[in-house]
């Protein structure tokens, strides 16, 4: 008998463990509602500021409204091809409820429009193989899973910008 | 490179204490409570301290709107040990909210005292919670704040420059208690640059500086006829 609770005390430990070591490392898969591509998408010609409104002009980088969809995938017209999950939003007339990956830390100042429209900083610089990607995204699109310090102090340095704490601390 | 700075003429200061409430507004400062109103801990970066001389009713106020100084010789910085506090290229003493561990050490080296530790989980009651400044960070528990001359404001104003290919114009970067002061006593801009009005305030002969014998060299400046 504690021999049997002694391995199910391992296995606890050991899966809650595992647990914290793949949320820490960010591998934890987030379903979207819709399979949306990313390079069907960039490879028609579309920018990423189309549907991410404000990446250019504002703080934050929008996610695309229903609307957004709408202008160019018709339900009743066979190009370009609307998925059925879209179909079916689009149809419905409802938001798409998609679930929000990339979240700014309150403490910390980050402008879009800043690295975007001012610097002139290409989307995959922060974002990886965005632009390249055939699936939904089911994990922050950062390269090490999540953007930390390190990742903008490495490129402020680089490009020898301020690196003085009150420009991205609030 | 600019040296951000302020003038503050006592001889035009009314005491109406709008620069408080701007300042309280635009920081996301907690209401606060009676209790901790009764202990001295309310925290409001930008204060009124009274000074009031003669018996009643012959008696003369002086209000002095008083926020961190801005030292160029900071003593909060000094002795900070983990560099939460210190002094920019631009000279304003800024607080990283974050990077603080609470030590306090900055709250008791500062000769104004006019470095505030937040002693409780501080709440906005109600709807005040939803009416917050997002610019500006919600302090927690056990970190020390201060007045940053609104700097969240310098970036905005930095950015809308850039995006316009300019630099920074004298009007468009003002702290909330500039903006708010009725009487205008509040004067604000580059000290370097020689033609601000802030800079020829400064070098007016009523100017004066609070507790300028420590050699902190404060960049907020007091003017005063009396």
């Amino acid at each position: 008998m504690p021999k049997t609770l002694a391995i199910l005390v391992l296995v606890g430990v050991t899966a809650i463990g595992g647990w914290f070591v793949v949320s820490a490392w960010g591998g934890g898969s987030v379903q979207q509602p819709v399979a949306y591509n990313h390079k069907v998408h960039i490879d028609a010609g579309m920018e990423c500021a189309a549907c991410h409104t404000g990446a250019e002009e504002g703080t934050h980088a929008g996610i695309p409204t229903t609307d957004k969809c709408a202008l160019c995938h018709k339900v009743d017209r066979p190009y370009p091809k609307t998925p059925k999950d879209l179909a079916f939003y689009l149809k419905a007339n409802k938001e798409i409820p998609w679930r929000q990956l990339h979240r700014t830390r309150r403490h910390v100042y980050f402008s879009h429009q800043r690295h975007v429209a001012l610097a002139g900083i290409d989307c995959e610089k922060c974002h990886g193989d965005v632009k390249k990607k055939t699936t939904p995204f089911d994990r922050a699109a950062f390269p090490d899973r999540q953007a930390g310090m390190n990742l903008c102090v490495d490129c402020h340095r680089k490009e020898k910008v301020t690196t003085d704490c009150m420009a991205c601390h609030r | 490179m600019p040296r951000w700075g302020m003038v503050i003429d006592l001889d035009k200061c009314t005491g109406c204490q709008a620069c408080v409430v701007a300042c309280a507004a635009e920081t996301n400062a907690p209401l606060g409570s009676p209790d901790i109103a009764a202990m001295g801990r309310i925290i409001r970066w930008l204060q009124i301290l009274p000074k009031i001389e003669g018996e009643y009713p012959y008696i003369t106020a002086d209000m002095m709107p008083i926020m961190c100084q801005q030292c160029e010789a900071p003593a909060c910085t000094y002795v900070c040990p983990v560099a939460a506090t210190y002094r920019n290229h631009e000279g304003t003493v800024a607080q990283i909210y974050w990077r603080c561990i609470g030590c306090r050490y900055c709250v008791n080296a500062c000769p104004y005292t006019l470095k505030w530790f937040n002693w409780w989980k501080p709440e906005w009651p109600g709807e005040t919670a939803q009416a917050t400044n997002p610019d500006v960070e919600l302090r927690d528990k056990g970190v020390t704040e201060k007045c940053c001359f609104c700097h969240h404001r310098l970036q905005t104003a930095k950015e809308k420059a850039r995006a316009e290919g300019r630099t920074v114009r004298p009007d468009e970067y003002i702290p909330a208690c500039v903006e708010a002061c009725a009487t205008r006593c509040i004067v604000f801009g580059d000290l370097d640059d020689p033609d601000s009005e802030v800079s020829r305030l400064a070098r007016s002969p009523r100017a004066f500086h609070l507790l300028e014998e420590l050699g902190t060299k404060p960049k907020v400046t007091y003017l005063k006829s009396r």
